[in-house]
């Protein structure tokens, strides 16, 4: 069930400075999924509006953000392959436009060898952002590998 | 030629190429229609001209004044009836291949994006059978009948089977053509119970805008329960707003609108497709696991 932060604030009076803030036990347990249950629907909204854009610019933030969990170098390919993108062509537009807004850097090691990463140091907010993805977002690649379980199930 | 394919790989990723997209594919239906048009009229005038022309001067009894050459004329029964049943289900299958906007461009884009999420598209074309079986068990009941095999000395068993005979004649009409327009079509197995249609949509007459050149995707999940059961309609509804899906088709004549069984529905563009198409099959996965899970208690 989606909750609002509305809701949410009034619920546990977070506006309400003269009293403390305490929680035990389930109340602690229901903050902290409440909590996530926001975070969990503003993923879902970036993950809608960027299926919208025609551009896959949101979609290439998003897949960056994803990526950069691990420690890995990322390349143009990985974005790809986590996309589910047949081919690297469809995302150029994508990653010359962010390029230019400056969200991501791109570091061209060889012609066809490039690096990128999300231009945290430019975009503060890409923190928050890549914290919500990293937890929250399923890639349509990881989508892809969830529904063949499912069809190969019994 | 590489080159050329390679352009024709890329058509939906660039707004400037949309246009270009929409009037390929609508010119490619134009063409298929065209191919069709001679077809569907030549069925027309053959079944009129037999049914008008030729059919009543067979008709003309062995004493009538002039024609008695054309005694030797039999089965009739069993010749209208095949003559008719045939062009009738030729025509909706003819009219059905021009209401699917389904293009050999479209189909291949289509494809490409299911084979790469690991599912294979088929074509049903489950009339084509019934048609045939069905309409192979009336003409040999009309043969029977003909040839007296089938007799009723009563009339009260003569009054029955002929309206037996009736009731099964128009069935077996009724049915392919119904299944043509509500089951053939394109279509994608998820997994044994559960699969996904997927009928393409954009105008044909002239557009001006842009925005008008819109080449949609409807995909729609099979009948996975009645809408009259209050718990299962409540869990369907959860799922669709968890996952964004429309819960109605919207188009102006939808059979889903009529139907008493729910049924996940969602929208796309080529660009999207894939994404979308993901969503539903999710949504069924989710509905699979939550009966699975209301079961085993």
């Amino acid at each position: 069930m989606t909750i609002s932060y509305e809701d949410f604030i009034q619920k546990y009076q977070l506006d309400d400075f003269k009293k403390g803030f305490e929680l035990r036990g389930h109340e602690k347990i229901n903050f902290y999924n409440e909590l996530n249950e926001i975070f969990k629907n503003i993923c879902k909204i970036f993950d809608k509006l960027t299926t919208i854009a025609s551009l896959r610019g949101g979609q290439v933030l998003m897949s960056l953000a994803k990526l950069q969990k691990s420690d890995a170098v990322i390349n143009k390919t990985d974005v790809k392959s986590s996309l589910n993108i047949d081919r690297l062509e469809k995302l150029m537009h994508a990653f010359d436009y962010l390029e230019q807004q400056n969200y991501i850097k791109i570091e061209r090691k060889s012609q066809k060898f490039h690096i990128i990463k999300l231009n945290i140091d430019d975009n503060p907010d890409f923190i928050l952002f890549q914290e919500i993805i990293q937890k929250f977002w399923n890639s349509p690649q990881e989508e892809k590998e969830k529904t063949r379980k499912w069809r190969d199930s019994k | 030629m590489e080159e050329d394919n390679n352009l024709r790989k890329i058509d939906f990723e660039y707004g400037e190429e949309d246009s270009y997209s929409y009037n390929k594919i609508k010119k490619e239906y134009l063409k298929k229609t065209i191919k069709f048009f001679p077809f569907l009229s030549g069925l027309l005038i053959i079944t009129a001209i037999y049914f008008t022309l030729i059919y009543p001067i067979l008709l003309i009894p062995e004493d009538g004044i002039t024609i008695t050459w054309l005694t030797p004329y039999s089965f009739n029964l069993t010749i209208n009836w095949t003559v008719f049943s045939l062009s009738a289900f030729l025509f909706f299958y003819l009219i059905k291949i021009l209401i699917m906007r389904i293009t050999p461009f479209l189909k291949e884009q289509i494809r490409n994006d299911i084979n790469a999420l690991g599912f294979i598209i088929k074509e049903k074309r489950k009339s084509v059978i019934f048609f045939v079986i069905l309409n192979s068990i009336s003409v040999l009941l009309l043969l029977l009948i003909e040839l007296d095999i089938i007799y009723f000395n009563t009339l009260a068993l003569n009054t029955l089977f002929k309206g037996f005979l009736i009731t099964y004649l128009f069935l077996s009409m009724l049915i392919p053509i119904l299944l043509r327009f509500s089951y053939d079509g394109l279509s994608v197995t998820l997994k044994d119970k559960y699969n996904v249609s997927i009928k393409p949509y954009y105008k044909i007459r002239r557009v001006k805008t842009k925005d008008s050149q819109l080449i949609g995707i409807f995909i729609t999940s099979n009948k996975i329960a009645s809408k009259f059961n209050k718990n299962k309609k409540s869990l369907y509804t959860q799922i669709a707003k968890s996952r964004w899906l429309p819960r109605k088709r919207k188009s102006i004549i939808s059979k889903y609108r009529l139907s008493p069984f729910l049924r996940f529905h969602e929208f796309s563009t080529p660009v999207n497709f894939q994404k979308q198409f993901l969503n539903l099959a999710l949504a069924l996965q989710d509905w699979d696991l939550h009966l699975e899970k209301i079961n085993s208690f």
